[in-house]
Formats: C-alpha cells, sequence, structure tokens
C-alpha cells in the first residue's frame, strides 16, 4: 500500500513538471499562415500590409452599402419590388430606400459602419506598426507609407461621415472605448488631417500612372478636401467655422491644386471612364482596381461577393444574359427614376439610348441608360421573359403587367425603368462581375466642383466657361457648350445629376441644394430633415450602448 | 493474514447446507460456495447441497449464474435462499478508461448490447441506437441516400448555442475518441455505451459536454462461446430491397394542366404541353443492397483473435448513385510472461467509394411537368425561368464520385505488477488515418456550354494521433471495494488537403485523370491547399468505491488543455462525483420478495465544449483581396478576425438523479433520471464596437443556458413461459432548455435578440423564421399569427398584436417551439420456441415544424412556371387554404409529431441436429420503416432536424426519397 502510494505521489510530481512543459505543444501552428512579426521581418512585405486598406475599400462600391445607399435615396434610381414574383422584396429594405421611409434595423446601415470603421481601425493599426517599425523605413519611404494610410483613412471615415455625421473617430490603435464625435468636430478633424498630409503626397505620375494606380495620391487628397469644403453647410458645420475656414476659397484652392498638377485631363471619350478596360483614364483620379473573375478570396468575416463589382447584373434584365452572351443572368433590379432621365436633352450621349434598337444599338455607340427590346440570342426576335411577356424596357413604371395602373413602389413590372448603361458590358461571356475599375472620384467632378465654389463665393466662372477642358464635358456627349448665362446653381444642380448619374455625388448634391427631403422623385415622399443622416443600426447600438442613435430615429 | 488463516484452520467443522432458489424454491444446482478471502470453496450438488469446512461464524460467500451473491454467517445446516438477479446487473458497461458491473454504475449510463439494437440497413452504427435509449436523438436529416453516411446525434438536447464543437457526443471506439464512425460494420459491434451526464462524461473533459458513446468491438476474448483451442466460423449477411417510402405531394401533368378549373383561375399553370414525371424519372424502382461479413474467431492458452472481412453494395433510390464498401478488421490479445503481461493489437481498413446522384430532385420535384425532357431534335431541353437546369441531363452528363480509406491501428500493453495486487500499468498508442478523395467533371457535350468540359479533385487527409498511460488498481478489503485510474494522454490531429480545378480539355478521357491536359484560364482553372493541426493533453484520476455493493461512490477529474484555447486560459479543469445506494442490498429488503433490485444515484460533474476549429483565438495573416502593388496587381495580406487571448471551452455542470429498479421476479424493471444541467462560458459571436476592434464581431464566452429533463425505460415481462415470452420496452425523453443570458455587459458582450431560422430560396429570400433570446428556449418560431382568415383576394389576414392598425415586426408573435416535448420508442419482442418476433415503434410528439418546400415553392396567384403542391391547391379549393404568401407566418408552420413502425423483423434460429459443422443457423426478415402517422405534409417528419441550433425544425428544402426496406439475412456459425 505504501508502494502505492508512494507511486502515485510521484506520478503527480511527474504531471506537474509535465504539465509546465506541454505548453510548448500547445502553441497554434498556423501551415501557410503568419503572424505580423514574422511577416515583417521582411521590410517588402509592409508594401502587401499597406495593400489590405484598400483591399477592403472594395465594399463601399455595393447595392448592400454606401453606393446603394447613396444611389437609392437621391433622384437617380430605384428598385421596386418586381412582381408578379415580389423580386427584390428583400424585407422591405430597398423599398424603405426608395420612399424614404428607412429605420435603424437596415443592414446597409450596419454594413458601411462595420466596414468603414473596420478600414479606420486598419489604417491606424498599421499607422501604429509603421511606427514600431519605423528604423526599417528611410524617410521618404516612410513619410510615403504615413500620407497614404492618412489619406486613405480620411476616405473612410470621409464615407462613415457622409452618411452618418456622428462617428467614432479616432486616430489611435488601442482597445479603449471611442465616443461619437459631433459633425463638426468630424469635419475640421479630415480637413485638418488632409491639409497636413497632402503636399507631401505622391502625385499620381510620379514616378508612373501605373505605379499609384487605385492607390491614395495628392490628387485623390486634395479632391477630398474640396469635396469637404464645398459640402462643408451641409454637413452641418456651424456657420462661425463656414466664415474661419473661408470653405469656398478654400474649396476653389484645393480644386486649383488637382487643375495645376498637370496629372489630370478630361478624355475625349466620356464612356472610356467607365470602359473594361478603363485603366489608362486620365481623368478618374482614384478608382476601385476590379477583378471580374468569380475568383473570391476570402476578406474579411463573411465572405460574399461584396468585394466584387456588380453594377450591370443589379440594373440589367435577366434576358440581358443570352443576347450579349453575360456570363451570368442579371438580376433586374435598380433602374432609374423618370424624372431623372427627363433632365437629358435629345442627343445627349449620356441620356437613353434608341428606343427602337435597344440590344441592336451598335456597339461603337454608347449611351448612358438602356431602354427598348431586348432581343432573343438568334437576334431576329424580341425575347420572351417568363412571365410570357416580351422583354422592351421602358422609361416608365407601370404595376405588373398591367401597362395602363400606375406602378408602385412595391409592384412594378420587370421591363420598368431605364438601365444603367455607362459602365461597359462584357459581351464575350469572360467575366463574371464587372472587370470595369469603379470610378470613385473624376477630375470632371473638380472642374464642376470649382466652378459651384466661385458661383457660391460670388466670384466670376468666366475662367471655367473659358476652359477648353470644362467645355469638352459638354461637347464630348453631344450637346452645346455653356454659356457663363447658363450655369446658374440649378444648372449646375442638374448637370451635376447627368455628368455624375450613380457616381455616389447625388445624395450630397441634393442634401447642399435643399432638395433631399423634398420628394417628388421616383416613389419618395417628403420626409423629415433629419433623414439627412442615415441612423445607426440598432445592432451597432446593441454592442456600445453608450453609442447614442442619431436624432429622429 | 496469514495468522488470521491459521486460527480458522484450527476452529474448522464440516459445515452442511442447501442453496435454494427463492422464488421457485428449487435447488440452485452448482452454485459456488467460498469462505471469503480464500480459496477454500465447493459446488452444490443435484439437491443443491454443499459441505465445506470453516469455523461456524465464517463469512461464505454463495454466487450462482443469474441470481445475487450473497454473503453470510456459515451455520450447520443452513438453507440460502438465492434471489434472482437481471442478467443485466452483473454485465459489464464500459465508462471510458475502464468498465464497472451494471450494478455498481453510479452515473446515468444506458449500455446497449448488439441484442439491443435496430435490425435493417444502417448507414452508420448510430442507427443501430435510432429511438432506443432514452434521451439519445438520432435524425437522418438528408433522406436515405447510402452515399451520406451520417446521422445528425444529440443526448439531452440542446445545451450549446453550437459555436464549439457543436452538439455531437464524444465517440470513444475501443478506447480511441475518433469522429467518425461510419467505418465500424455494425456485425462487429459487441455494445454501445451511452454516457449521458457530467458526473459520467467529465472523464472526457473538453469533449464530455454531449455525453460519450463508447463503442466496443468484438475481440476473440470477448466470445463466451469459444472454447481454447478451437476457432469459429461466422458469417452474417442481408439483402435488402428499398422502394421510395415518401410523397413529394406535387401536382402530376393532368392535375397541373387542370389549376385553372380547380381554382377559379387564381392559380394556373403554364401548359408546355409534354407530362414529364421529372421526379420519378430520376429514381430507380427498387435499390438493392447486400452485406457480407465473414469472421473467424479463435483462442488458445496464450493468444485469442478475431478477423473479420465485410463487404457492402447499397443502392441509392436515385439513378447512378450507390456505395460500395469493404471492410478488414483483426483484434488479438496476448498474454505473456504468466500473466505479467497482457497485449492488446487491433486494426482495421475500410476502403468506400461513393457514387453521386448528379441530377437534382428538388428540380424534378417543382418543375414545370408539362415541359419535355427532350426536345424536337433529340437534344436535352434546357428550361427556363426559376429552374434553368434539366436535372436528368445534369445526372447524364455530370459525374461525381468520392473514395477513400480509413485506417486505425492500435497497441495496449499492461503491465500486471504483481508485487502490489491489483496494480496495473499501461501504455496505449494509436493511429488513426483517413484520406478522401473527390472526382468531378462535366462532358464537353454537356448542354449547358458554359459550364462543359470541367473537371476538379479534391484530396483531404487526417491523423490523429492518441498516446496514453493509465494506472489502475483494484482492491477489496472487509467488503470494501476500490478500483482506481490515473493516467494521461496526448492527441494530436492534422488536416491537410488540395483542391484543382480545370476545363477545356481535348476529348472526355482527359476528365479528373489527366488534368494538365486542360487549359488554363484564371476563371476555371485554380488550386488550393491547407493545413491545420490541434492538441489536447490531460491527465486524469478516478475512484470507484462501494461497500458490500451497497454504497457505492466515484469520483473523477480531468485536467485537460487545447492548443485552440486562447493563451490566458490555457487548462481546464473537469471534477465530478457520484453516489449510489442499492436499497435492494439492505437487510430490510432481502425479505422483500417483490423487489429484485433497487439503486438510488446522484451525480455531478463539470465538462467541457471545445472551440470549434483551429486558429480562432488569435489574429494571422492570411491572404486577402488583391490591390495595386506599385505596377503589379497584388494579394494583400490581412488578419481575418479579432483576437481574443481568453477564448476557453464551453463549461457544463449537471446534476443527475436517477433510480434503477427490478421488481416482481424481474418481470418489470427499468429506470428514471431527471437531469438539470447549466451551462456557463457559452461561446457566441458577439457584436463588438468597431472602434476600438478592427471587426464587429468576436467569439467570446459569456452566455448561460439551462436545460433540464426526465429519461423513462421500463420493461415489462408480461408473458413468460417455456415456449411463449413477451417483452416490452418503452422508453421516454422530456427535455426543456433556456437561454438565462446571451449578453454580459461587465465584459462588454451584449446581445438583445437574435434571428435566426433562416429561410431563402425561389420566392423567399433570408427570411428569419426564429429568435433566440434570454430567457426562451432554443428554436421559438417568431411571426405573424394568421388569424384563420383571408381577405378578398385570398391573402392571409394576421393578427395585429399591438392593436397599432398596421402589421409591422412588433406584430411578429411567438408560434411555438420546434423541440419536441416527448421522444420516445416502444419496442416488443416476441419469442415462440425459435420463433422470434419482434415490432419497433418510435415517435416525437409536440414539435412544430416548417415545411420550406412547401412555402417556398408555394402556388404563385396568377401564372405559375413551376409545379405547385397539391397540398395547398386543394386547400385553395376548398377554402382552406391560399397561394404563396412572402410572410412567415403559422399558416406555415405544421405539427411534426409522428409514431413510426420502425421496424418489424421475424426470426427463426433453425434447430439444428447435433453436427460437427454448423452450431447455428439463424434467419430473418425484417421490414424496415413500415409506417408513419403523422399530419405532417413533408417528405417524412422522422427528417425535420431538432438537434440543430439556429435551424431547429426547419425542414430545409430536400426531395431525396426515404425509403422503405425490405430484408432478408442470415447468421451462421460454423
Amino acid at each position: 500500500m505504501k508502494k502505492t502510494i508512494f507511486s502515485v505521489l510521484v506520478l503527480v510530481l511527474l504531471m506537474g513538471t509535465t504539465m509546465t512543459s506541454c505548453n510548448d505543444q500547445l502553441e497554434e501552428k498556423a501551415y501557410g499562415k503568419s503572424t505580423t512579426e514574422e511577416f515583417l521581418k521582411d521590410p517588402q512585405n509592409f508594401d502587401l500590409i499597406v495593400g489590405q486598406i484598400y483591399a477592403d475599400i472594395k465594399w463601399l462600391h455595393d447595392h448592400w452599402t454606401y453606393w446603394g445607399l447613396c444611389t437609392l435615396t437621391s433622384d437617380e434610381a430605384v428598385c421596386p419590388i418586381r412582381q408578379p414574383q415580389g423580386h427584390w422584396g428583400d424585407g422591405g429594405f430597398w423599398r424603405e430606400l426608395n420612399t424614404h421611409q428607412w429605420d435603424k434595423t437596415g443592414k446597409a446601415f450596419k454594413y458601411v459602419w462595420t466596414y468603414c470603421n473596420g478600414g479606420a481601425v486598419l489604417c491606424n493599426k498599421i499607422l501604429a506598426q509603421l511606427e514600431q517599425n519605423k528604423d526599417m523605413f528611410d524617410d521618404e519611404t516612410y513619410a510615403r507609407f504615413k500620407g497614404e494610410l492618412v489619406t486613405v483613412r480620411c476616405f473612410y471615415y470621409y464615407t462613415l461621415f457622409d452618411c452618418f455625421g456622428r462617428i467614432p473617430y479616432t486616430e489611435d490603435f488601442s482597445d479603449k472605448f471611442v465616443d461619437l464625435m459631433e459633425p463638426a468636430q468630424v469635419w475640421e478633424k479630415l480637413v485638418t488631417n488632409l491639409e497636413a498630409c497632402a503636399p507631401d503626397m505622391a502625385l499620381a505620375n510620379v514616378p508612373s500612372r501605373d505605379y499609384n494606380y487605385a492607390r491614395a495620391t495628392q490628387g485623390m487628397a486634395y479632391t477630398l478636401l474640396a469635396r469637404l469644403y464645398l459640402n462643408a453647410e451641409s454637413y452641418d458645420v456651424p456657420a462661425e467655422m463656414l466664415t474661419k475656414y473661408d470653405v469656398y476659397n478654400k474649396c476653389i484652392e484645393a480644386c486649383d491644386k488637382v487643375i495645376n498638377s498637370g496629372v489630370y485631363q478630361i478624355e475625349d471619350d466620356f464612356f472610356a471612364n467607365f470602359a473594361i478596360n478603363n485603366g489608362g483614364s486620365k481623368e478618374n483620379i482614384f478608382v476601385i482596381q476590379e477583378d471580374g473573375t468569380n475568383n473570391s478570396p476570402k476578406s474579411g468575416l463573411e465572405s460574399n461577393p461584396m468585394n466584387k463589382l456588380r453594377i450591370t447584373l443589379l440594373t440589367m434584365h435577366y434576358n440581358h444574359e443570352q443576347i450579349w452572351k453575360m456570363k451570368i443572368k442579371p438580376w433586374n433590379g435598380f433602374s432609374a427614376t423618370t424624372e431623372f432621365i427627363s433632365k437629358y436633352q435629345t442627343g445627349d450621349k449620356r441620356g437613353l439610348c434608341d428606343v427602337t434598337l435597344g440590344t441592336k444599338t451598335p456597339d461603337n455607340e454608347r449611351y448612358g441608360w438602356f431602354v427598348g427590346p431586348v432581343y432573343a440570342p438568334s437576334g431576329d426576335s424580341i425575347a420572351w421573359d417568363d412571365n410570357n411577356e416580351q422583354v422592351i424596357i421602358e422609361n416608365a413604371y407601370y404595376g405588373g403587367n398591367d401597362h395602363t395602373k400606375a406602378g408602385k413602389v412595391e409592384d412594378c413590372g420587370w421591363n420598368c425603368g431605364a438601365r444603367c448603361w455607362k459602365y461597359e458590358v462584357d459581351k464575350t461571356g469572360t467575366y463574371t462581375y464587372c472587370e470595369n475599375d469603379f470610378v470613385f472620384l473624376r477630375y470632371a467632378d473638380v472642374l464642376w466642383m470649382k466652378t459651384e465654389a466661385l458661383l457660391r463665393a460670388g466670384q466670376s466662372i468666366a475662367e471655367m466657361v473659358n476652359n477648353a477642358e470644362f467645355q469638352l464635358l459638354r461637347t464630348r456627349v453631344g450637346v452645346p457648350a455653356y454659356t457663363e448665362g447658363d450655369l446658374t446653381l440649378e444648372e449646375i444642380y442638374d448637370e451635376r445629376g447627368r455628368e455624375f448619374a450613380w457616381e455616389m455625388t447625388r445624395r450630397r448634391d441634393m442634401i447642399r441644394f435643399g432638395k433631399y427631403d423634398k420628394g417628388g422623385y421616383g416613389f419618395a415622399q417628403p420626409t423629415e430633415s433629419y433623414r439627412k443622416w442615415f441612423p445607426i443600426n440598432e445592432d451597432i447600438l446593441g454592442a456600445e450602448p453608450r453609442w447614442k442613435q442619431n436624432t429622429g430615429y | 493474514m496469514l495468522f488470521a488463516l491459521a486460527s480458522c484452520v484450527a476452529l474448522q467443522a464440516q459445515i452442511k447446507g442447501t442453496v435454494l432458489e427463492d422464488a421457485s424454491g428449487e435447488p440452485a444446482i452448482g452454485a459456488s460456495v467460498v469462505a471469503v478471502g480464500t480459496t477454500n470453496g465447493t459446488v452444490t450438488d443435484f439437491d443443491g447441497v454443499f459441505e465445506l469446512n470453516v469455523a461456524e461464524g465464517t463469512q461464505v460467500q454463495v454466487s450462482y449464474i443469474g441470481f445475487a451473491t450473497q454473503t453470510v454467517a456459515a451455520k450447520k445446516g443452513m438453507i440460502i435462499r438465492l434471489k434472482e438477479e437481471t442478467v443485466q446487473l452483473n454485465e459489464v458497461v464500459a465508462i471510458g478508461y475502464g468498465s464497472q458491473r451494471k450494478k455498481e454504475v453510479t452515473g446515468s449510463v444506458t449500455s446497449m448490447k448488439a441484442e439491443d439494437f435496430n435490425p435493417g440497413v444502417k448507414s452508420d452504427p448510430m442507427g443501430l441506437l435510432q429511438g432506443r435509449v432514452a434521451g439519445l436523438t438520432v435524425i437522418r436529416a438528408g433522406g436515405d441516400d447510402p452515399t451520406n453516411t451520417g446521422f445528425s446525434v444529440q443526448i439531452r438536447g440542446t445545451s450549446t448555442l453550437g459555436q464549439g464543437t457543436g452538439s455531437t457526443p464524444l465517440y470513444i471506439v475501443d478506447g480511441v475518441p475518433v469522429s467518425v464512425i461510419d467505418n465500424i460494420s455494425p456485425e462487429e459491434i459487441l455494445s454501445m455505451d451511452v454516457l449521458k451526464d457530467g458526473s459520467a462524461a467529465a472523464i472526457y473533459g473538453t469533449r464530455g459536454t454531449n455525453g460519450v458513446i463508447i463503442i466496443t468491438t468484438k475481440r476473440g476474448v470477448s466470445d463466451p462461446n469459444l472454447e481454447k483451442g478451437k476457432f469459429n466460423l461466422e458469417y452474417a449477411g442481408y439483402v435488402s430491397f428499398s422502394t421510395v417510402a415518401t410523397k413529394t405531394g406535387m401536382a402530376t401533368a393532368d392535375q397541373y394542366r387542370k389549376l385553372n378549373e380547380t381554382t377559379g383561375t387564381w392559380i394556373k399553370g403554364t401548359d408546355k404541353g409534354a407530362s414529364t414525371d421529372w421526379y420519378g424519372e430520376q429514381l430507380r424502382d427498387f435499390g438493392l443492397t447486400h452485406h457480407h461479413d465473414v469472421a473467424i474467431a479463435g483462442a488458445t492458452k496464450n493468444f485469442s483473435y478475431r478477423g473479420a472481412i465485410g463487404y457492402k453494395y447499397a443502392e441509392g433510390m436515385a439513378k447512378k448513385n450507390d456505395r460500395n464498401e469493404i471492410q478488414a478488421k483483426f483484434a488479438a490479445d496476448q498474454t505473456a510472461f504468466e500473466g505479467w503481461l497482457k497485449l492488446q493489437y487491433d486494426f482495421s481498413y475500410m476502403h468506400y467509394k461513393n457514387n453521386k446522384f448528379m441530377g437534382d430532385l428538388t428540380s424534378g420535384a417543382i418543375l414545370n411537368p408539362t415541359m419535355p425532357i427532350y426536345n424536337a431534335d433529340g437534344t436535352y431541353y434546357e428550361p427556363v425561368g426559376t429552374v434553368t437546369a434539366n436535372p436528368i441531363a445534369d445526372n447524364e452528363q455530370r459525374e461525381e464520385y468520392n473514395d477513400g480509406n480509413v485506417f486505425h491501428g492500435s497497441v495496449k500493453a499492461t503491465v500486471d505488477i504483481k508485487a502490489v495486487p491489483g496494480l496495473k500499468v499501461s501504455g496505449f498508442a494509436a493511429l488513426d488515418e483517413s484520406d478522401g478523395y473527390k472526382y468531378w467533371r462535366t462532358y464537353k457535350d454537356y448542354y449547358k456550354a458554359n459550364d462543359a468540359n470541367k473537371s476538379s479533385r479534391t484530396t483531404s487527409r487526417t491523423l490523429s494521433q492518441l498516446y496514453e498511460g493509465t494506472i489502475d488498481y483494484a482492491g477489496q478489503w472487509n467488503g470494501h471495494t476500490l478500483t482506481a485510474v490515473l493516467g494521461g494522454s496526448y492527441q494530436n490531429f492534422w488536416y491537410d488537403g488540395s483542391d484543382i480545378w480545370n476545363g477545356n480539355y481535348a476529348t472526355d478521357a482527359s476528365g479528373y485523370y489527366s488534368m494538365g491536359d486542360g487549359i488554363i484560364d484564371k476563371d476555371y482553372s485554380g488550386m488550393s491547399s491547407y493545413r491545420s493541426e490541434n492538441t489536447l493533453i490531460s491527465f486524469f484520476g478516478r475512484a470507484n468505491y462501494n461497500y458490500n455493493e451497497k454504497y457505492l461512490a466515484s469520483v473523477s477529474l480531468r485536467a485537460e488543455a487545447s492548443s485552440r484555447f486562447g493563451k490566458n486560459n490555457r487548462w481546464g479543469y473537469f471534477p465530478a462525483a457520484s453516489v449510489g445506494w442499492r436499497i435492494a442490498g439492505e437487510d430490510f429488503m432481502r425479505d422483500q420478495k417483490w423487489c429484485n433490485d433497487l439503486k438510488l444515484r446522484f451525480g455531478f460533474g463539470i465538462t467541457g465544449n471545445n472551440v470549434g476549429s483551429d486558429l480562432m483565438s488569435v489574429e494571422m495573416l492570411s491572404v486577402g483581396d488583391d490591390f495595386n502593388n506599385h505596377g503589379i496587381v497584388a494579394k494583400s495580406y490581412t488578419v481575418s478576425q479579432n483576437a481574443n487571448p481568453d477564448l476557453r471551452w464551453e463549461k457544463k455542470y449537471e446534476y443527475n438523479l436517477g433510480l434503477d429498479f427490478s421488481f416482481l421476479q424481474n418481470r418489470l424493471y427499468g429506470t428514471f433520471d431527471f437531469y438539470l444541467r447549466n451551462t456557463k462560458d457559452l461561446l457566441w459571436y458577439y457584436n463588438v464596437p468597431t472602434p476600438p476592434y478592427q471587426y464587429s464581431t468576436l467569439l467570446a464566452n459569456a452566455g448561460e443556458m439551462t436545460a433540464m429533463g426526465m429519461e423513462y425505460t421500463i420493461s415489462g415481462v408480461p408473458v413468460k413461459t417455456k415456449n411463449w415470452e413477451w417483452t416490452t420496452t418503452w422508453t421516454m425523453a422530456f427535455n426543456k432548455n433556456r437561454i438565462d443570458k446571451l449578453s454580459d455587459p461587465s465584459k462588454g458582450f451584449n446581445y438583445d435578440v437574435k434571428w435566426c431560422g433562416n429561410v431563402s430560396g425561389n420566392k423567399v429570400n433570408g427570411t428569419n423564421t426564429q429568435k433566440m433570446m434570454e430567457g426562451q428556449p432554443v428554436g421559438c418560431f417568431y411571426g405573424y399569427k394568421w388569424t384563420g382568415e383571408f381577405d378578398a383576394n385570398h391573402n392571409c389576414i394576421y393578427e395585429d398584436y399591438d392593436n397599432n392598425g398596421k402589421l409591422d415586426d412588433n406584430d411578429k408573435q411567438y408560434l411555438g417551439s420546434a423541440q419536441p416535448k416527448m421522444s420516445y420508442g416502444w419496442n416488443n419482442t416476441i419469442r415462440w420456441k425459435d420463433l422470434d418476433i419482434s415490432l419497433f415503434f418510435r415517435g416525437m410528439v409536440g414539435n412544430k415544424a416548417l415545411n420550406v418546400a412547401r412555402w417556398v415553392y408555394a402556388p404563385n396567384r396568377g401564372s405559375n412556371g413551376l409545379n405547385v403542391f397539391m397540398k395547398d391547391v386543394n386547400d385553395f379549393a376548398s377554402g382552406n387554404g391560399t397561394f404563396f404568401q412572402a410572410d412567415f407566418s403559422d399558416y406555415y408552420l405544421e405539427d411534426a409529431s409522428f409514431l413510426k413502425l420502425d421496424n418489424i423483423t421475424v426470426g427463426y434460429n433453425i434447430p439444428l441436429p447435433e453436427n460437427k459443422y454448423c452450431q447455428r443457423l439463424h434467419v430473418n426478415f425484417t421490414v424496415q420503416n413500415v409506417f408513419t402517422i403523422s399530419k405532417y405534409s413533408g417528405m417524412d417528419p422522422d427528417r425535420v432536424n431538432t438537434t440543430a441550433i439556429e435551424n431547429t425544425g426547419i425542414n430545409y428544402v430536400d426531395f431525396y426519397p426515404s425509403t422503405r426496406q425490405f430484408q432478408i439475412g442470415v447468421n451462421a456459425t460454423f
């Protein structure tokens, strides 16, 4: 018995020592993956870490995130529930955006919040890693990384701020609570940061355009600044700050930086900016580089194709698949409001294509919106859809299959509404999604912002009217050049709509021009003014109860 | 001891006594009578009489097979009346790292021997227990596709939210924890022991929460009929024919064409002219399954073995769909050095091949029955509309099979330390390897040009290495019995695999065999590979004690560490204790004739549920999306989750009160168990704020839930004569759970409600039908309540729950629970001479289910491009139903209670004349899945998964038929 007790004791002792020594065995091995420390043993890898700040921006162009919110709540687009099958019902989410009746349950509000804040946290984290490993880099490399990280962080916050106003702005990477900051303070932070880092940023063509393609450049920083200044008032920046910052002159100044850099120029062909191979456009200032193949690495916690550009899929009709040999069947969702289409004058290439030609429109003729017949694959007859209806897309909204009945947001036919065609459609069946790089910021916007700022600052716009590039914006799409007298604020508002349709500028333009809450377009009703900010999704507030909801929701 | 013995010898005298069977008064012939603590003993003669040389008053132990052992003081002319004991009381029950006799068990353990198993064709050993064990839920969710071998298994309902390793029990096969058990042939299983409560399962630490199923396979030593120096040859085999036992409920072409009249044009079909049974065209008339198992067992003085080889071929009801399986198994036991050393060897191997059905039975059910299979020119018709695939062409022009191997090998060496009686030291090493290969292709002439001429090949491997050392002690003194085990265990698992895909081959000959022949294209060519690993290290100990088999106690502790835990929480401790009182063993019960056995037991144990996958506590860099790396498109590097260094196991506290009884000469016996389970530190993805976190969710431990329940197993033998015997067994289980806490604001984890039970498909896009919230059980349906009325347009009118005049989210109310109130099984065995008949019924009561197919494919108002459920059409015609309703409501919720006659078996033991060759010949005829009584409209209420967590009770679209099987089997021993 004693022996037994003794051997048990020995065993217990043995166990104690083994227990501590086996902790090595318990270290997790991550085959094919690495820790940040291991990864940064090679300074060149820092480029790959910084790359993530761009990879994560991709979410923002999706209809479930920022692009969808901007487009569908403005007068550019509607996404009615298409009957009789109730396509695009999606729990009423699109309907609520169309009618300006959204509430705090909207998933898109959650996505924008999560991805933008996550992107900003990522920038802060990489900035912290940059500081930690400062001695790995020479001063120039360090400054370039830093400028890029700060600008992209400002871009994430700009997007978030544009939606919600009050945001948890932070420049630190820590586990501390970050409270919501009021819009005027956020605005000030963004302006200060961008002003500080813009001068050090690389010009887009130094050393080459390819080198800086789809990345933050000086042009991007100044364009963002110009937007912040021009819209300061609509961002609830108080009058004394508007004066203090002299926003319109500052806007002109920022635009001039871009204009005078000589890096950008207006393309002769409006559609070159949106072509499948639009990488050569000298007009695009900041784009998201797309991969149209079905090859989708996991990004973030959710693996779905939101990081693929799906703009042609969500607008084109189901039957476009066959005649255009599209790789997958489009979804027949978003289309333009009739009010928006009515702003185009005849002959404007940014407007409708010929209603009789439809898919027979020659490939070398480009238009901004698709209407008309969709032909069957053979090409001799118009296609029939699953409802036994001929597919003829109309710039009109009617109920179900009944052309005499007015369309309602919960009841529209499959063929209703003009489809966005400015992004070139791949008719070779090569790409599942859009290969066209998605345009976020464009030089045309800089010229238009300057024009508007001059007008709002009470200065002469003669220099713009005399600017050949500015007039090219009109002449390249087949409409007459502007005279000084044409350019009222109202005309600027309309022309910006035509020029930047579905480019995420319309919602802010409408707010700036006081039209967002007035209704009268699509299915939108006049609504409360608090809706110029979106609600913070209830799940977000559930996760952090110290954050308070935006007014009105 | 020596001195005591010497004094006994001095006073001993011849004692004569008689041993009788208590109930009948018949003499007990051949009962053994031994003076306690000595080898001095004898056996009774034909009259039950014995003579023994002991001193009067010496404790003698009287034992007799089938009767309770008694220890009494020796007295001249003594008469000992033995009480009959259920054989089961002495049966050996595996409890993990050891065994106990059933009467000593203090935890809640159900032991099932081969004769208790379900007959019939089983794709996996868990089918043997379906419905047989109270509290053990076994569900075959996907229909009877033989290539899909698994069952959903759960013990005592839900006590996790599913973010850990799930709720499947831990399987221990011959001492080795494994995750797959379909490589074990049912014929080779000796017993399956189900460890249900925490006190029994805690010895398995972080893997014990969901209970443990211990599978012991047959070996030479375990065969009581095997004589030394001889060998047996056994054959077991069957042939089975299966037919379709379920109906889709969809319209035939004729019914479809008449929709217009039936519904007064509210529901119309689109007549395409043909008449096609898309579903039936994809099925065989009957499926053939046959299985053969040949085993040889033999023994010499120091060596025994059993080797078996089995083959199985199983056809699915769908065309092209079958499974081939070949298994070999060898088990041997060697004793060496005069019993000092015992060696135990186990090897097994399985090779399988699954031919997959490549059509689509869902399309088969929902496709417009007036569409033709072929165009006029003989090419395949390509449907347009929601379904764009021709499932018959898909099955013809595509191909997929997977095959693989499962190896197991283990050696156990046990040294009997003779210096300390009862002490043994063992070392155990086991290797389990499995590999699987999947081959998929479409032919060049595949009718969908975009997907034609492609192939892929996937490889996966897993390896588990187990090394264990144990010290066992067994001792007895003065009525005290102690067994103890102390040990350490190391188990490492690794997984790796790769996948390649390519297309555009010159000929169909290349396929997946010569994939380099294709033309590489970014959109359809590619490759991937992975590897991961995890380790469990543990130390454990247990002591079982009893005094005179009356007072029983057991304590155990396991300390366990997993590489999956966060670095701040490496080791977990899992203690357990249980006690038992065998009331029947008390003196005051000895004279109670009606009571053969009565035992009360109580146990408590803490068990764990590990984190569900590797690398969850750390942030690791992995490849993210593309970006422009200064002129070159490069993969960025990213972390894909927030790190949580505090991540750890879920912890379950379980209390179990049980009663085992056997009354009336063992004509009525059974077990009751009551339990309370409290799970803490539930793993859950919490919404966390960004900033400071980069991602908006974090896997963390915070919630709590409670479950309680009762289980009854009652057996009766109403008839027992020489020629007739009828045994009937009822099992019943009740279970309830409640989420006590989802959030923990102190840690910053806030969660009010999680909508789940997500349904998507056809006209329904991501609608949630269930809600998980504090204070509520898992599996609560929430939605609108239908008032039973329709409006003028035949749409459902829903209850305005909050009376605010409009229908919104606040009107969604509780509609019922997906958890059954009770599940039950009822078995009857009637024996008449050599003929036996058994009938086994099982069922569930009180669970609601959502038949997703009926909802998402409900008929449209207006024209229907798809086929329709005739139930809805008929309901519409009679005013009791309507066409598709977009909102989820109880209109679509159904009672899934059912009663099923699972099987009828007739067996006959052919009486053989005395011969040299054949010892036993048994034939049986089984009908499986005889009938089901239920109001449920889906394929089979038995397939409604009640073991799921976030979508329990949701019967997702799945039209693979359940089968009815007719089986003829033979068992022979030579």
